[in-house]
Parts: C-alpha cells; structure tokens; sequence
C-alpha cells in the first residue's frame, strides 16, 4: 500500500526518460512511464541488470537531467527546485568531481554551493573524511585517488549536508572491506536520522540486509517490487537464499546440509563472509602498531 | 556570486605560465626602451601592450570556453546536483575569469610604464568629429567644415603628402565668433596638426588650405581628434587596461555562454572571429562599440603619443549585451544539457 502524499520522499508518475547516443543517432527509451512513491524515511534498493534505468532514474530525482514527460516530485516539489535540491544528497557512479581540487577543497566547495556555514561545513568535512578513511588524503587532489578513494569521496560528498534523501548509484563498487564497513555505518546513521535512502545496485546482497523494499527494473520498466524474501518467493522453486552463520564447524555445516535436504532444499555453497576480510585487515594494521 | 566557485574558474582560467610570459615581454621591452621621448615611450608602451592584448585573449578565451564545456559535460553530474541558479553560475565563472584578466592587466600596465620612460604631461583623447569627405588640398579651395567642440580642447588632423613636389604648406584655421586661431606647418611627410580651439561658445568653423608648394596633401582618416590636457602620458596604460578589461569580458562572456552548446574549440574560435570586425576598414561602429575594436584603436592613439579616451557609454553597453548574451546562453545550454532525446 502506498503510503499517504504528505509523507512521501519520492513521487513518480508516469516517468519517461530518452537518452540519443550521437549527435544523428537515434532516441533511445531508459524509463517506459515509471511509477513510484518511496516513503519519508523509508530505504529502498534499485535492483536491474546493466541499462535497466536505474542510474537514469537516480539522475532525474537528482535533478541533473530532465524527464521527457510524467511528472517527479520530490519532498512535494519539483527535484529542480532549490528547496528540494538542498534535501538531496547524491553520489554518481562515477566520481564527477574536479581532480584538480584537493579533497578537503571540494567538501569546502559543496558546502558554500549548499550554503553551509563556513565552520560547520569544515567540522563535517573533517568528520566524514575521518570516518571514510581519506583524512590522510584530505590535502591531495581527487586526480591521484584510487576508485575506491573517489567511491568513498564521492559518499561523503553526498552527506556532508546532511540530506534528507540520500541517492546512491551503486555505492559499494571498487570499495575494500574497510571502506564497505565505513559505509555501512555511515548509511546506518543517516538512516538513525531519519533519511530516505534509494540505493542502487545490481548486486541483490548489497541491498537486501538494508532495504525494506527493494525494486526491480528492467529495460526501464519497473517488473516487481516488495521485500527481499517476497522477491525472492516470486520466483518458487528457483529462488536462492543467502544465510549468515557465526561460529559454525565444519560438523554443524554438515549437518545443515543434511536438514535442507530432508527439507526439498540444497545447500548449494558455503563461503566466508565479507566481515572476515575486515577483521582481518583490522587485527593486521593493530600488530604492525609500534 | 559564490566566491569559491568563482576561485575556482580564475585559478581554471589563469594558467600559471601566463605570470612568467608576462614578466618576459616586460624585460624584452624594458632592455629595448632606452630613450626617453615621448615617440619612444609612446612606441615601448604599445608594444607591450599589443603583444599582451593578444597573448591574453587568445589565452584566455579559450580557457573560459574550456571552463564552461567542463562544467556542462565531464563534471555536470556535481554541477547540476547543486542548489545554485544557473544564472549565479555563469556570474561566478565570469568574475574568475575577469579577475584572472584584471590581475594580467595590471602587471601589464606595470610592465608597459616601466618599458616607457617618459612620464610628462601629454593629450587625452576625449571624442572624434567628423571630417568631410572629400579632404583633399589642391591649392584652389580651402576644406571647410563646422564642428561642437569645447574651448580647453586642442583638434588634431592627420595630414597625407603625396610628394609630385618636395613640400606644401599648410594653413589650419579656427574660428568661433570674432575668435580666431590658426596653425602653420610645412609638410614633406605624413604629419599631424594640432589646433587649439577658440574660447566662447558655439560651433567651431575649421578651414584647412594649402598656402605654397606643389604637392598634394590629403586629410588622413574620417574623424578629426579631440583632445584635452592630462597631466601624464602614464594614464594611457590604465586607459588601455580599462578597455583591454571590457574586451576579454565580453569575449569570454560569449565564449561561456557558447561552450555548452558547441564545445570549447568552436566556441573560443566563434567569440574571437568577432575581433576580426575590429580590423574591417572603414567600419566605424566595430571601432566606436565593439570592445576589441575600441581596444585596438586606443592602442594606435597610444602609439602616437596620445592618451586613449575613458570607455563611452556605447562600449559599456555593448559590453553588457555581450555579458547578456553569453549569460543567456550559458542558462539555456546546462538547460539544454538536462534535457532528453
């Protein structure tokens, strides 16, 4: 059930976007007459293959490209419109901010764009580059970070206003396991705020522990939406599951298998978690501590 | 204006190449300009600033066109995201881009006074008038003509010989009421001659004849100069600085408003085609309202020893239009840049 007008973060109807690849070449179709309604508060995951729209429709809520035609609002206005433009926090793809800035100069620069105050916009910029591990960085151009540096950059950039519509196109691509942790927190706190995070992503197992409602798009079409276990229900029999497990054995593993088979199931692999890969960076870095 | 964004379209547009190039052409000219006459100085002072006119146009034009295509293509995912009107936009790249010229164009002033060495008294140029068309001494008929003209200004004609003879003599008559003032020169080359007006009030009856001597002598040029005294022949750099400052304004306002739509080659070649109106013969309105044509005729009057005029209300206006025109474009063009198939 969609929830009541006054609370809605996102309203999208009938949304068509075309994108022409070439000066003469031909218009193509990213979003088909989407319709869309995303609660104040409320985290919702974009799911699609490659060229489903889902950056195509992060851009229009953003405000940087227009819609053909339906119409978009965002907090009750138009995404263009200065007030809902301060609401929204957003990270691209890819890092389009100017390499030949310092880090800590951008951060400056969004925050005078987003009419910060001056000391307020250097405790935050300071905080986030902190809590995304680029404090040591602060002083470089954004020309000589790494993917992964301009991922997390590029996330902190989107928060350091505090946002109440937080829009993430694929925030996790090239990030290690430190910075996916770092991230991870920090979407848990805007999300302790109260903000509306839409989080895209091809990836079903970055979304799934986070959103409450995940959406799916393909060829700009929205094709099902609802929670992670109702996506995964609609497929019967050919749906997968992902558990987590701590501190099992090798035994208890065995014997999981066995019941999932008693159960018309198959325990089709066992690997180690991503959070390994983190503890294990951590306990590296505190032993080589002086 | 946000003075951040503005920081940065200067620190884009002013490349740091530019200070050295300019302290160069400054030790060139200094070294060169040993004399200090008037004519020499006049010279070491137009050439500065000539070769700084052109380096800084054709640097910075295009750099303002290469800022404006950067923000509308490669960075417009940050660009358009913002809360800030495309208007405040355009206003905040075009203030960097004339405080990176207003920063060139005082080290060039610099520059040049150092190149010149004389700093006496010398004539400003504060209007032109009209000259008829037909301005040719033959002997036989005096050239008349009627001009408004105050009494503290001094008329400067510049005068052709065409040497069928060695020299001709000239008359140059003013007169205004029972007043009366006039100006006897012998000519065996291309010269120019100066006239102070006569006191009261009126129209000023100018008679220019050839007394003696064989040769044809023709008025030069389609206007005839009106000047006033100026304590010194400094104030030509800050005159030339003032008009040289509303020249790249407005080409690199056109260059900014150009750049979303075509790119930055195009857009840098389309605003500086429109210098090449500065040299069309003949055009009086490129010369009068034009900023780049305005700038290279105050850069001749500042070769011959003069001191160029202060902008008129036309150049200003023309240069707002021009400001007009790139901002207009600039809005439309990121508008543009949002907009689907």
């Amino acid at each position: 059930m969609n929830p009541p007008d006054a609370l809605l973060a996102v309203e999208v109807r009938g949304l068509v976007r075309s994108y022409r690849r070439g000066f003469l070449g031909r218009a193509h179709v990213a979003l088909h007459g989407l319709d869309l309604a995303i609660a104040s508060g409320e985290c919702v995951g974009l799911v699609g293959p490659n060229g489903s729209g889902k950056s195509t429709l992060l851009r229009v809520l953003a405000a940087i490209d227009e819609p053909d035609s339906g119409q978009v609002r965002v907090f009750g206005a138009d995404p263009d419109a200065r007030a809902a433009r301060l609401a929204t926090g957003f990270c691209p793809e890819d890092s389009p901010y100017p390499t030949d800035l310092r880090a800590r100069d951008v951060l400056a620069l969004l925050g005078s764009l987003r009419r910060m105050e001056r000391a307020v916009c250097e405790r935050r910029a300071a905080e986030l580059l902190e809590r995304v591990g680029l404090a040591h960085v602060a002083r470089e151009r954004l020309g000589a970070f790494s993917r992964g540096m301009l991922r997390r950059f590029c996330i902190a950039a989107a928060l350091l206003h505090e946002p109440k519509l937080l829009l993430l196109d694929e925030p996790t691509a090239g990030l290690d396991a430190p910075g996916f942790a770092a991230i991870e927190s920090l979407l848990d706190e805007a999300r302790a705020r109260g903000t509306t995070l839409v989080i895209s992503s091809h990836l079903l197992s970055d979304l799934h522990q986070r959103c409450e409602r995940l959406v799916a798009l393909v060829d700009g079409r929205i094709v099902a939406q609802g929670d992670a276990l109702a996506l995964a229900a609609s497929l019967g029999s050919a749906a997968r599951l992902e558990l987590c497990f701590e501190g099992l054995d090798a035994d208890s593993i065995a014997e999981l298998r066995r019941v999932a088979e008693a159960r018309g199931a198959r325990l089709v692999g066992v690997q180690p978690a991503q959070s390994n890969l983190v503890e294990l960076y951590r306990r590296n870095a505190a032993a080589r501590k002086p | 204006m946000n003075v951040r964004l503005a920081a940065l379209a200067l620190r884009r547009v002013a490349p740091w190449w530019l200070a050295l190039a300019l302290m160069l052409v400054g030790v060139l000219a200094a070294s060169s300009a040993s004399s200090s006459e008037p004519a020499a100085s006049a010279l070491a002072r137009q050439g500065v600033w000539s070769v700084l006119a052109l380096l800084a146009t054709l640097t910075f034009v295009p750099r303002a066109a290469g800022l404006a295509a950067r923000f509308s293509s490669l960075e417009f995912g940050w660009v358009g995201a913002q809360p800030v009107s495309r208007a405040r936009w355009f206003g905040a790249c075009l203030a960097g881009s004339v405080t990176a010229t207003l920063a060139v164009c005082a080290l060039a002033a610099a520059l040049a006074e150092s190149a010149a060495r004389f700093d006496g008294a010398a004539l400003r140029e504060v209007g032109l008038a009209a000259v008829p068309e037909r301005g040719v001494l033959d002997g036989r008929e005096p050239v008349r003509w009627s001009i408004d003209a105050s009494a503290d200004e001094t008329l400067r004609v510049e005068l052709l010989f065409v040497g069928i003879e060695p020299t001709a003599e000239v008359e140059w008559r003013a007169r205004r009421g029972v007043e009366e003032r006039s100006v006897r020169a012998t000519l065996s080359r291309p010269q120019a001659l100066e006239l102070a007006v006569p006191p009261g009030i009126g129209t000023v009856e100018l008679e220019l004849e050839r007394t003696s001597g064989g040769a044809l002598v023709l008025l030069s040029g389609e206007r005839l100069q009106r000047l006033t005294p100026c304590e010194s022949s400094r104030s030509a750099s800050l005159a030339l600085a003032c008009h040289a400052l509303l020249a790249w304004t407005a080409l690199m306002a056109l260059a900014l408003g150009l750049a979303p739509w075509i790119g930055t080659r195009l857009a840098a070649a389309l605003a500086l085609v429109a210098t090449l109106a500065a040299w069309l013969p003949g055009d009086t309105f490129a010369a009068d309202v034009s900023p780049v044509g305005v700038l290279v005729r105050a850069l001749d009057v500042a070769g011959r020893g003069l001191v160029p005029g202060v902008p008129s209300l036309a150049e200003l206006a023309c240069t707002a239009l021009c400001a007009l025109a790139g901002l207009a474009l600039f809005v439309r063009g990121l508008g543009h840049r949002r907009g689907g198939a």
